[in-house]
């Protein structure tokens, strides 16, 4: 090890190593669950033959170790006269 | 029954036509009854690759719709007899292709050939899920370059969420082509090496191509580097179709072995 070994800049292929170890670790949790959209489009239609609904939100989360699907089913204004 | 291999990238322009053209004929000469099948709708290439352009009469949409008959559109590449080529239909409409259509196809490719390749086009265009659906296996195709590694890593995630194969929770097997490799940069640290490459993407190595000019007067030509023995990326092609028709090919580390001749001789020089 040279004394300035600690100094030496990365090399660029280590960045760009480190960066895409950063960069598909986020992807691929962002990607976990790629049948959200037909699954609101699902619960929506289900909903629909009982109430009239504005929005499906569907968030994801991470409580510890458990990933839980939070859905929001958010209702139209009562539309009473 | 043949094996259907999807050729995919993430992100366009890394060589997958390039490497279509390249096993196919590599398959072929190992005497594997092999067919090639542009699926690139809109954008066909493969048959300039292949130098075959003036001999496209009828392409896959002729087949699926009916129009013509499979074995009236398969075109036969005169410089190897185990090989066919089928076209891509340059309409820009494409939705032309169906899941039912398209199985239609590649099953009655199946009962006829060995190897059956897919050159798919991006993973980020339409068509990529057809091109994947009914795969036994995906061919990634990579450049030593960032975006080209982060968006094939969404390409196998697609694969591995809407392929049939995994659908039916069964494994498509997956393999990385990492193309385009200048060993210079890859010694100086400047260019991702393939080991960085294979701790990061996680899939199986089936092979390493180097950059190689030689690919260009290929495409001019229309005479695929395979054919060129005087070509690194020919050799490259050569031995993973070698691997893929089942021979153990050991792996070449094309990463530092290029200079070897012209070190030695300066060596000499001050012996
Ligand atoms: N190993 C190589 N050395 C030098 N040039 C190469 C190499 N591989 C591919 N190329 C060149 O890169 C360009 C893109 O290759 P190709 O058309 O095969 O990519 P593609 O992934 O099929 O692109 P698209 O996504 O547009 O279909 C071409 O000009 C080709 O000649
Ligand atoms: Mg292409």
């Amino acid at each position: 090890m040279s004394l300035f070994g600690s100094f030496k800049k990365k090399k660029s292929a280590q960045r760009a190593k480190d960066r895409l170890n950063v960069a598909i670790t986020l992807d691929r949790d962002s990607n976990l669950y790629p049948y959200l959209d037909e699954l609101k489009i699902e619960i929506m239609q289900i909903v629909q033959k009982y109430s009239k609904i504005r929005d499906v939100r569907i968030n994801k989360e991470k409580v510890d170790d458990q990933d839980i699907l939070d859905i929001e089913i958010v209702l139209e204004e009562s539309t009473k006269t | 029954m043949g094996i259907i291999f999807s050729i995919i990238s993430g992100k366009g322009g890394v060589g997958k036509t390039t490497t279509a053209a390249n096993l196919a004929i590599g398959t072929a000469m190992q005497g594997k009854k092999t067919v090639v099948v542009d699926f690139d709708i809109g954008q066909r290439n493969l048959d300039m690759i292949l130098g075959l352009e003036n001999r496209v009469v009828y392409d896959i949409t002729h087949v699926m719709d009916g129009d013509v008959r499979l074995r009236q559109a398969l075109i036969p590449f005169k410089k190897n007899e185990n090989l066919y080529f089928l076209a891509a239909s340059q309409t820009k409409d494409k939705t032309v292709l169906s899941k039912e259509k398209v199985e239609k196809v590649l099953s009655e490719l199946k009962k006829e050939f060995e190897y059956i390749f897919i050159d798919a086009p991006a993973g980020i265009e339409s068509g990529f899920e057809h091109a994947v659906y009914f795969a036994d296996a995906v061919i990634v195709v990579v450049n030593p370059e960032v975006s080209s590694i982060r968006d094939s890593d969404r390409a196998i995630g697609i694969v591995d969420a809407k392929s049939k194969k995994s659908q039916e929770g069964k494994r498509v097997a997956k393999y990385l082509i990492i193309n385009r490799i200048n060993p210079d940069l890859v010694q100086k640290g400047e260019m991702l090496s393939s080991e960085d490459i294979l701790d990061i993407l996680e899939i199986d190595l089936l092979g390493k191509v180097p950059e190689d000019q030689i690919i260009i007067e290929a495409s001019n030509t229309g005479h695929p580097v395979i054919l060129n023995e005087k070509s690194e990326a020919g050799r490259a092609f050569e031995r993973i179709s070698r691997r893929l028709c089942g021979e153990e090919v050991p792996f070449v580390d094309i990463e530092s072995v290029k200079h070897s001749g012209l070190l030695k001789s300066i060596k000499k020089m001050f012996q």
